[in-house]
């Protein structure tokens, strides 16, 4: 008889997430889906809007990265008021990407700290209930508390360029709405109140020696766990350094060539089409050229990290050197060297914002320029879990008629799926006896992506975990949940 | 009864652009227009580990959420307790995980309460329906007879 297993929600992913798997009379793995279950619906709740309202709205697309959605869309909100990146004002570029750069840091330090080290410290075998922050607390408090103030620090420094107030704005169309202050900036410098910027790259630097050491007593299984060649897409700076707010477009396939070289931002649509399933609201965005089955590409940490020719930061660049030796000198296309990526794109977050603010351009009080109006805008930026496309059509009045976003988790659909099938394959396959820690493998693999699916509610009382086993015939097999 | 003794914090979950997930922060909003709530108030789209810390610093917590909830009650006020619950399943974290990670981390437990606002739709763009009204209604008004008892004395 023919089974399906079904895994619904996936642990520890944001929004709603279900796994299935397809298996045959022999218990081998035929296929497999990677679901989302929610339709977000934004793009067409926004039309009709006016496209200045667009950078607050969009935050409340997304409760986890409302600041890259606020960034992309001011971005694209600048071209349709007829300004280039380049045309801001220093204070605002300053601000805007101080305030990004602060998202990428807190994002990245939660999803190290509370998402992937109970996996990576318990190991996946570990039952949920020890597998999660509080175990990790209890057993590894400084390394918890440590985890928290770094995520403090970014969202201070998302306070204090936007606000309190969890709709804070700091992007308006072609700057940024206030001035940064002395008292803003000596916040973070003086030690005072948190632990200072220093304190942060002292940190970065003891977590990413911590995930190193991790790395090279479990190469074996880190090297060959979700493992499986892709193409890397990521926004790329001048001379091809890393630069997660502007930059033009880049893609390599899984050695290194180039398949798309350093195209500008805004011409994006030349270069993508978006595959649809029917099995899922989530499209499958790849190169055209490559076509759907060769064109598709992981972004995010690794992508980055892969991509760049330099990291614009000392003590992060040096992480990437060595980063690299380590993968041979080649692109690295192995799933769980996402969390190394990222714990070196944490770094460099740590060093930008040092930087940033002891740049006295940051205080700079001419915050707004104008442009001419334009009818279409696109804004991308590397948002922490990779490349975030926004692009508007607005009429002469200024009303939005068209809305398109591919999220960073839409980039990362094929290769998520990839990564269930390769992990079914590898632990699955031929078991009669479908274990928790083979369902835990499932999620570990899909969680080193970060993906962010939904965007979803979070009222109490939801996200169980649900596991189903049915039969071909729909006849259900077996159910567990966990909760 | 809830009486304020202390240093009090209000979190206010949700996100007032999907239906009643709103209701949390509809109903903080009203405390804070009323002008008389005896204490902080944050708004948040999801609770994150770093509210731990901030727990840490007050002598009583209050969460305010939307409720899914088969029961026919549209409003409840209950204890909240720390706990090492199963809600490490997304990026957000539960009250009683905060409190837990409070007391493993820093080892302060503050009083706590959880104010449920039972909500009825979701969707993107949708206010608060009739029920999510009513529950919010009710549990203002639990609220308010408790700041008056406390103005009283």
């Amino acid at each position: 008889m023919n089974k399906k297993i079904v895994i619904d929600p996936v642990t520890r992913v944001e929004g709603h997430g279900r796994v299935t798997l397809y298996l045959d009379e022999d218990d081998q793995i035929t296929n497999s889906h990677f679901h989302i279950v929610e339709f977000r619906g934004f793009e067409r709740f926004i039309q009709g809007h006016p496209y200045w309202e667009v950078p607050a709205l969009v935050q409340r697309l997304c409760g986890i990265c409302p600041v890259s959605h606020h960034l992309a869309a001011g971005k694209a909100v600048d071209r349709l008021e007829g300004l280039e990146p380049e045309d801001l004002t220093p204070a605002a570029d300053r601000q805007r990407r101080l305030l990004h750069y602060g998202q990428i840091f807190q994002s990245h330090a939660l999803h190290f700290f509370y998402l992937a080290a109970p996996d990576l410290l318990y190991g996946i075998d570990a039952p949920v209930g020890q597998r999660n922050i509080v175990a990790l607390a209890l057993d590894n408090k400084e390394l918890a508390r440590k985890g928290i103030l770094m995520r403090k620090f970014g969202q201070e420094i998302i306070r204090a360029i936007a606000g309190k107030r969890i709709h804070g704005i700091a992007v308006v169309p072609g700057g940024v709405y206030k001035q940064f202050t002395v008292e803003d900036r000596d916040y973070f410098l003086d030690g005072k109140a948190i632990p200072d910027i220093e304190t942060m790259i002292e940190w970065s630097i003891e977590t990413l020696e911590f995930l190193k050491n991790y790395h090279i007593e479990h190469r074996d299984w880190l090297d060959h766990f979700a493992a499986f060649d892709s193409g890397h897409l990521s926004l790329i700076g001048l001379n091809g350094d890393m630069d997660l707010y502007h930059g033009r477009l880049r893609a390599t396939d899984a050695n290194g060539n180039v398949t798309l070289r350093d195209v500008p931002d805004d011409h994006y649509r030349r270069y993508f089409s978006e595959g649809v399933e029917r099995w899922t609201y989530l499209k499958f965005p790849y190169l055209t050229h490559l076509g759907r089955e060769k064109g598709w590409n992981r972004v995010g940490p690794l992508a980055r990290v892969n991509i760049c020719d330099r990291i614009p930061t000392p003590l992060a660049e040096q992480e990437r050197l060595f980063f690299k030796e380590f993968s041979g000198g080649l692109p690295n296309n192995r799933s769980m060297y996402y969390h190394w990526a990222r714990l070196i794109e944490v770094l460099h977050c740590a060093e930008v914002m040092k930087n940033l603010l002891h740049d006295p351009e940051l205080l700079g009080s001419d915050l707004v320029v104008k442009g001419e109006r334009r009818s279409e805008g696109i804004g991308i930026v590397e948002a922490p879990r990779g490349t975030l496309i926004h692009h508007y059509e607005a009429n002469e009045k200024g009303k939005l008629t068209r809305c398109n976003l591919i999220v960073s988790t839409t980039h990362n659909n094929e290769p998520m799926n990839r990564a269930v099938k390769e992990v079914a394959l590898q632990t699955m396959n031929g078991h009669h006896e479908i274990t928790d820690g083979m369902l835990n493998g499932i999620e570990v693999a899909i969680r080193a992506y970060d993906p962010c699916l939904s965007c979803a509610t979070h009222a109490i009382g939801q996200m169980p975990l649900h596991v189903e086993i049915i039969d071909a015939e729909g006849n259900l097999v077996k159910e567990k949940t966990r909760g | 009864m809830i009486d304020f003794p202390g240093k009090t914090l209000l979190f206010a979950i949700g996100n007032s652009s999907r239906g009643d997930d709103g209701l949390g922060w509809a109903f903080a909003s009203a405390l804070e227009e009323a002008g008389f709530f005896p204490g902080e108030i944050v708004y948040r789209y999801q609770l994150q580990i770093e509210d731990a810390e901030l727990c840490s610093h007050f002598d009583q917590v209050i969460f305010a959420d939307a409720w899914k909830t088969d029961s026919d009650l549209l409003f409840a006020f209950e204890p909240c307790l720390p706990k090492a619950d199963s809600s490490f399943t997304t990026h957000a974290v539960s009250p009683n995980a905060i409190l837990q990670l409070c007391k493993d981390i820093y080892e302060v437990e503050p009083q706590s309460w959880l104010v449920l606002l039972r909500g009825a739709r979701w969707g993107l763009g949708e206010g608060l329906s009739q029920t999510g009204k009513k529950g919010l209604k009710e549990g203002l008004a639990f609220f308010y007879n408790a700041l008056h008892q406390r103005s009283l004395g």
